[in-house]
């Protein structure tokens, strides 16, 4: 799993690529839980490249959801396709974040 | 030469440092205890600030002591002979072993040591931590293992149905729970699969407030999705900021054949009918994110020698693809055991196999 981070105008733009499985979600989590405690609240993640999800990483972009909503903010998932995507239909996680 | 090594005897090497360096309190520095040996003989030249403290022992009074006033002995669990870890070379050795204070209590520490040269003598070093707190939680994690699974109901077997389960925790407590009620009146056995997020102790906490909201749920005779959505609304203070579970509910009404679920998280389950399974998969958010969320109620048909595993994502993503499953559905409860008991897992796992009379 690839990952990459930005921040432009206050907002932390990451991008993943690959298969995100539990070690790949806690090295997630962790940069993310950092963003967050430096008060970044605005999230865009592209996960046009991501081929598949498991829980543990369904469970991270929830977890950085629910702080950021908590600070008035908001996590913005682009490129969603294929199987991921099928998984937020079901999981109707496509109704908890905004998705591009 | 140091002052306090001034009347040390001449086999003590740090009687023959030299003045100009402070290497002593260096080592006196760090936060692991130091124990330095003669290899040969295996008289104690030295022990950091450290170890000092550990075995209760002044600065003067390790002058005088060898390896045998330290160890409890050697053999399975009491440690290592000096030969031994000569032997390893530069590798050196990691183990556990059990020690001895001044006091003459006994006391278990991890030990990494290796020879080496140090100012041209042949020592054995020993970097030991004391592990008498690590061991007194770990037991009370384990203890609190014991009591999360005694609060789990065994499997279950009647003229209508029997229920096997399965449960495996990550590291002795478990994110994941399950439970069912047999209603005899109505024929109906009710019951749920849930899976906190995460694993370990902070997880196991909101495990046990969960189950409480579970079990009320279960009372009520609703059916699953209303069950799911009282859960849901009534468990808002069991999330912290980050954290919400997976759940699947189900009512299985053995007179008029009919399976009813709501899945919240946990989003397929296994059906099992005329020797072949398929995964079936259901619509519902999380527990946990949204407190006014509504669950969709699914039914599906079942007849006798239908079966029903409920699955926590961290078994689920541990089966091959179905045609693997074993043949017979008798053998899927033992199957499942067996599959998360499997080294490498890295999540709980739990399930309930329902199989239909």
């Amino acid at each position: 799993m690839k990952q990459d981070f930005r921040v432009s105008d206050g907002k932390v733009l990451v991008a993943l690529s690959g298969s995100m499985y539990v070690e790949g979600a806690a090295v997630l989590r962790e940069r993310l839980l950092e963003y967050s405690d430096q008060g970044y609240k605005q999230f865009a993640i592209d996960m046009g490249s991501v081929d598949y999800i498991d829980s543990s990483g369904l469970g991270v972009l929830v977890a950085i959801h629910k702080r950021a909503v908590q600070k008035g903010g908001e996590v913005v998932i682009t490129g969603l396709r294929g199987i991921v995507k099928e998984l937020f239909e079901l999981t109707r996680l496509t109704r908890v974040f905004t998705i591009r | 030469m140091d002052k306090e090594f001034a009347n040390w005897p001449d086999d003590r090497i740090f009687r023959t440092f030299c003045t100009y360096c402070e290497r002593l309190a260096f080592f006196d520095m760090l936060n692991d205890a130091i124990v330095i040996v003669a290899a040969t003989s295996g008289a104690i030249m030295f022990m950091n600030e450290r170890a000092r403290a550990m075995y209760g022992y002044g600065m003067s009074e390790t002058a005088a002591l060898g390896l045998d006033d330290i160890a409890a002995g050697t053999g399975p669990g009491l440690g290592r002979t000096l030969t031994e870890i000569t032997a390893a070379g530069s590798a050196g050795l990691v183990f556990s072993a059990i020690r001895r204070r001044k006091s003459g209590e006994l006391f278990p520490v991890g030990v990494s040591a290796r020879q080496m040269r140090l100012h041209g003598t042949e020592i054995v070093a020993f970097l030991e931590r004391d592990l008498t707190a690590d061991l007194a939680t770990r037991e009370e994690v384990i203890l609190a293992g014991k009591v999360q699974q005694g609060m789990l109901p065994p499997d279950f077997a009647n003229e209508r149905v029997a229920v096997a389960t399965v449960y495996q925790p990550h590291h002795h407590v478990s994110g994941d729970i399950y439970d069912y009620k047999w209603h005899a009146a109505g024929a109906i056995l009710a019951g749920y699969v849930a899976d906190v997020m995460g694993h370990g102790v902070a997880t196991a906490i909101r495990t046990a407030a969960l189950q409480v909201h579970f079990r009320r749920a279960l009372e009520t005779g609703e059916p699953p999705d209303g069950q799911l959505a009282g859960v849901n609304a009534a468990a808002a203070g069991c999330f912290a900021a980050d954290s919400f579970a997976a759940a699947v509910m189900f009512a299985a009404d053995f007179d008029q054949g009919v399976l009813h679920y709501a899945a919240a998280g946990i989003n397929h389950f296994i059906v099992y009918r005329d020797g072949s399974y398929r995964v079936e998969k259901s619509p519902g958010l999380f527990l946990g994110i949204t407190p006014e969320e509504e669950f969709t109620a699914c039914r599906l048909c079942f007849r006798p020698g239908d079966g029903f595993v409920f699955l926590s994502d961290g078994l689920f993503e541990l089966l091959p693809a179905t045609d693997d499953y074993p043949g017979s559905f008798e053998a899927m409860g033992p199957w499942l055991r067996q599959v998360a008991a499997r080294t490498g897992r890295r999540d709980d796992a739990a399930a309930l196999c329902l199989m239909v009379k």
